[in-house]
């Protein structure tokens, strides 16, 4: 049993006020101490991941492992909404960094922070310190924990990205896991 | 699940036209022309993409087929036509992506290859040149043949006068980053020899729904011009050839009543993008360009071995026609530029047709009032039209050259008076752009005399200021050297005592500081009655004493006995006194002098008289009470100069 554990924070996103001058993607809030090549890495994940699909209504979040600049990293990407601008799937994205390795180590407990239930309900609040609470307890995903354990090389865990796959489109993640296929 | 292998972010599948060098072909065996389209975030990169997409829809009245190369492309450009039929926007873009197309238009098939992305990592990857961001962009970019740049109207030519501090700097480096692109690719390509010419630029006007002032080329020139002068003008400079259009995804928007008060907008229910058409002559138009360039040169190569110059003037010919021929929507101008027309009906009917709406536009344009910067263009654009041979125009656009001319100069020449009358400081350069223009006759003539007399004027302005710098202030003495040093800078050339002048200043900044200083007397007045006698020097609570040896008749001040190191400040007041011995005398200081001001230091130089002391007269002396001194590393002339142009500075 792993009790809910503080995991240090960065957020990436844009804000949705009123302004004359659109407003950027970038980071919103990282947790103090961050290297700054961490954050950098963490600025290039969206390169590889968008949202997709003609609909304006939000997606599901989707949930991804990734190594970066040496730290594993989970994270949670959210489509908020309408942008400041009226244009739908405004990406945000929440990387919650894993010191403990022993979370990374176990496919149990990997699989158990890809689920919504890990997570908070709401997207987490821009404060200062940026962290988060994550559980990995409760029942994973029995195919994906299998997955992880078959592509894990040398004890490293693969990239992997958990969601609608109707909803994304992804150059970025070695491996794409779509819960709802996997359970027809 | 899946496994998706990652794709290579840097991988480029695509090959350029000719120009590129080093790119190898594509496997289809076609050459794929590389599009860029230069954007910051919200600037409508992909709304460009998607109303491509909306143009090649099958049930369209339109020039255009679109199609996916790959599947990828396909269910992209899918997506966004269908965000579009939604009236919803396309999202903004976060995945970096290549998007591969056939564009069928006009008989003409292009593949595109175009890359779309996060504008915010564009504007901080160009903006800082950090190689490290968007390196599928940066990699993009030395191949590409069409750099397409885009701005939003109202986010990048908006002048943001009230702006906040960040929303500013945020404007700035949206274009600044569009400027270091176009840099890049112009230039650091050229210089590193990956390519034999520079890509062909344009600038795409997005969201023209937005501003029904936007219309066709000359109007979104204008626009561009009128909104952006700084920025076109450097446009220009680096791609001569500047397209400049406007384009709009939709064709037409509505209000967006979901977002109160938001200003937002939606496409328009009958979606109709306009202005495509216009880009995509001028891309076939410039691709066109380049092909028949290098087979024009090919063939000429080889036929200037038989018939050398008859070739020559044949390919010219050809060359023109073909111009005229498949460039209908290209700028009138630029298809008559310097063109010799074969006198044949047809040819000659469209040279006239083309010349003369050209023509009748620059009669307007003149006709409404132009300011300067238009008459330029419209006297080039005229001259371009009076180089015209065959066309029924080219004696009309000759005197329309002149009268233009003409009109011009005297706006000119308006402006270069009420610059002079003013004292502005633009007189200079206008007075010179004239003389460029109009270097002869009287008006030239007027204008030099007032390019001399703004000359004196400003040499008198300046000696004013050197004037002006008083010992009231503090540093006087560096702050007078650093006046003389500008004025010499500027009028070296024009005043005879500079070398003076120079040497003022050194001597100024010499004595602008604390110093000690090596002072040795020389001699002094001899009193009457020969005594013993002295000299005391005064400086604040500082006092040097000499007493002669002898009497005053034998008395001995060489540098053994009279020599002293002698601290200094600029302004320190300076008493030199000369003393009486002998007990029973009426007043022990027999006579002295008193120096004070900047250059209170010249008391040690040369011969100075000094004044009485009470109860004495020049009965009492037998050679006038005086003193003389030297300073080591000073002259008498030294003080003079510094008379002259320091302190007083009566010179000035």
């Amino acid at each position: 049993m792993v009790s809910p554990k503080v995991f240090p924070l960065i957020i990436y996103g844009k804000l949705v006020l009123p302004s004359r001058l659109p407003h950027e993607y970038r980071v919103l809030a990282s947790h103090p101490g961050t290297c700054a090549a961490l954050v950098r890495a963490i600025e290039e994940i969206p390169g590889g991941f968008g949202w997709s699909g003609a609909s304006a209504a939000p997606h599901s979040p989707c949930f991804a492992f990734i190594r970066r600049a040496g730290h594993d990293v989970v994270l949670r990407l959210l489509d908020v909404g309408q942008d400041d601008t009226g244009r739908p799937h405004c990406f945000r994205m929440e990387a919650a960094l894993v010191e403990d390795s022993a979370l990374t180590a176990d496919d149990h407990l990997l699989a158990g922070l890809l689920r919504p239930q890990a997570w908070p309900l709401q997207e987490v609040q821009i404060v200062n310190p940026a962290v988060v609470t994550l559980c990995a307890d409760g029942q994973p995903d029995a195919r994906l924990v299998k997955v992880i354990a078959a592509h894990r090389r040398g004890g490293v865990a693969p990239s992997i990205l958990v969601g609608d796959q109707r909803s994304f489109t992804n150059s970025l993640f070695a491996l794409v896991h779509d819960p709802l296929a996997s359970s027809v | 699940m899946s496994i998706h292998p990652p794709e290579n972010p840097g991988a480029i599948p695509v090959d350029d036209n000719a120009s590129c060098g080093g790119c190898a072909a594509q496997s289809s065996g076609k050459k794929t022309t590389r599009l860029c389209l230069l954007g910051a975030e919200s600037a409508g990169k992909t709304c460009f993409i998607a109303g491509l997409g909306i143009l090649g829809e099958p049930q369209r009245q339109s020039d255009f087929h679109v199609l996916g190369r790959n599947e990828d492309s396909q269910k992209y450009l899918n997506e966004l036509v269908n965000a579009l039929h939604a009236r919803i926007w396309p999202p903004g873009t976060t995945q970096t992506r290549f998007v591969e197309l056939d564009v069928r238009y006009k008989d003409s098939i292009l593949q595109l290859s175009l890359l779309d992305y996060r504008g915010e990592e564009f504007r901080r990857a160009f903006c800082d040149l950090d190689k490290s961001r968007l390196e599928q962009l940066w990699a993009h970019l030395e191949g590409v043949r069409f750099l397409l740049l885009v701005l939003d109207p109202d986010l990048d030519l908006q002048r943001g006068g009230d702006d906040s501090h960040q929303e500013d700097r945020r404007r700035r480096e949206r274009l600044n980053a569009l400027l270091q692109a176009l840099f890049q690719v112009c230039h650091a390509q050229i210089e590193a020899g990956k390519r034999t010419r520079p890509p062909e630029v344009a600038v795409l006007l997005c969201k023209r729904d937005r501003h029904p002032e936007l219309g066709g080329e000359i109007s979104a020139r204008t626009f561009l011009k009128t909104r952006a002068p700084q920025l076109y003008r450097r446009l220009l400079d680096w791609s001569p050839r500047l397209g400049v259009y406007s384009v709009s995804a939709v064709g037409a928007v509505a209000s967006d009543a979901r977002i109160p008060g938001g200003g937002n907008t939606l496409p328009a229910r009958e979606l109709c993008p306009t202005g495509y058409q216009e880009v995509f002559d001028w891309i076939l138009w410039r691709k066109g360009a380049g092909a028949r360039t290098l087979g024009y040169g090919l063939a000429g190569a080889a036929m200037a071995i038989m018939m050398l110059i008859a070739v020559a003037w044949w390919a010219q010919l050809a060359w023109n026609q073909s111009r005229l021929h498949d460039n209908a929507q290209a700028s009138a101008l630029a298809a008559v530029d310097g063109a010799v027309w074969l006198p044949t009906h047809g040819y000659k009917a469209r040279l006239d047709a083309l010349v003369g709406a050209e023509f009748h536009r620059l009669e307007q344009r003149l006709n409404g009032e132009p300011g300067l910067l238009e008459m330029k263009e419209i006297i080039a654009a005229a001259s371009c039209l009076s180089r015209c041979r065959n066309s029924q125009f080219q004696l009309q656009a000759t005197e329309f050259l002149r009268q233009a001319q003409q009109l011009r100069r005297g706006a000119l020449l308006i402006l270069v008076r009420s610059l002079y009358d003013q004292r502005n400081a633009g007189f200079p350069e206008a007075a010179s752009a004239f003389l460029v223009e109009f270097p002869q006759g009287q008006d030239a003539d007027g204008v030099r005399d007032m390019q001399k007399n703004r000359r004196v004027q400003e040499r008198q302005r300046q000696r004013a200021m050197v004037r002006a710098v008083r010992p009231e202030e503090l540093h006087f003495l560096a702050r007078k050297a650093d006046a003389i040093a500008v004025y010499v800078a500027e009028f070296a050339a024009e005043d005879p005592s500079v070398s003076e002048m120079r040497r003022a200043e050194k001597l100024a900044r010499r004595l602008a500081g604390t110093a000690t200083y090596m002072i040795r007397l020389r001699a002094c007045g001899i009193f009457a009655d020969p005594q013993r006698h002295g000299i005391r020097i005064l400086r604040k609570d500082n006092e040097v004493r000499f007493i002669s040896g002898g009497t005053s008749t034998s008395n001995n001040w060489g540098p053994e006995e009279a020599s002293f190191l002698f601290p200094w400040e600029p302004g320190d007041a300076i008493a030199v006194e000369l003393w009486n011995y002998r007990w029973y005398w009426k007043n022990q200081v027999a006579a002295y002098a008193f120096a004070e001001g900047p250059l209170s230091l010249g008391i040690f130089c040369g011969k100075h008289k000094l004044e009485y002391g009470d109860g004495w007269n020049s009965a009492d002396f037998s050679d006038g009470p005086y003193i003389k001194f030297e300073i080591e590393g000073l002259v008498e002339d030294d003080f003079r100069i510094l008379n002259n142009w320091v302190w007083p500075g009566d010179q000035w």
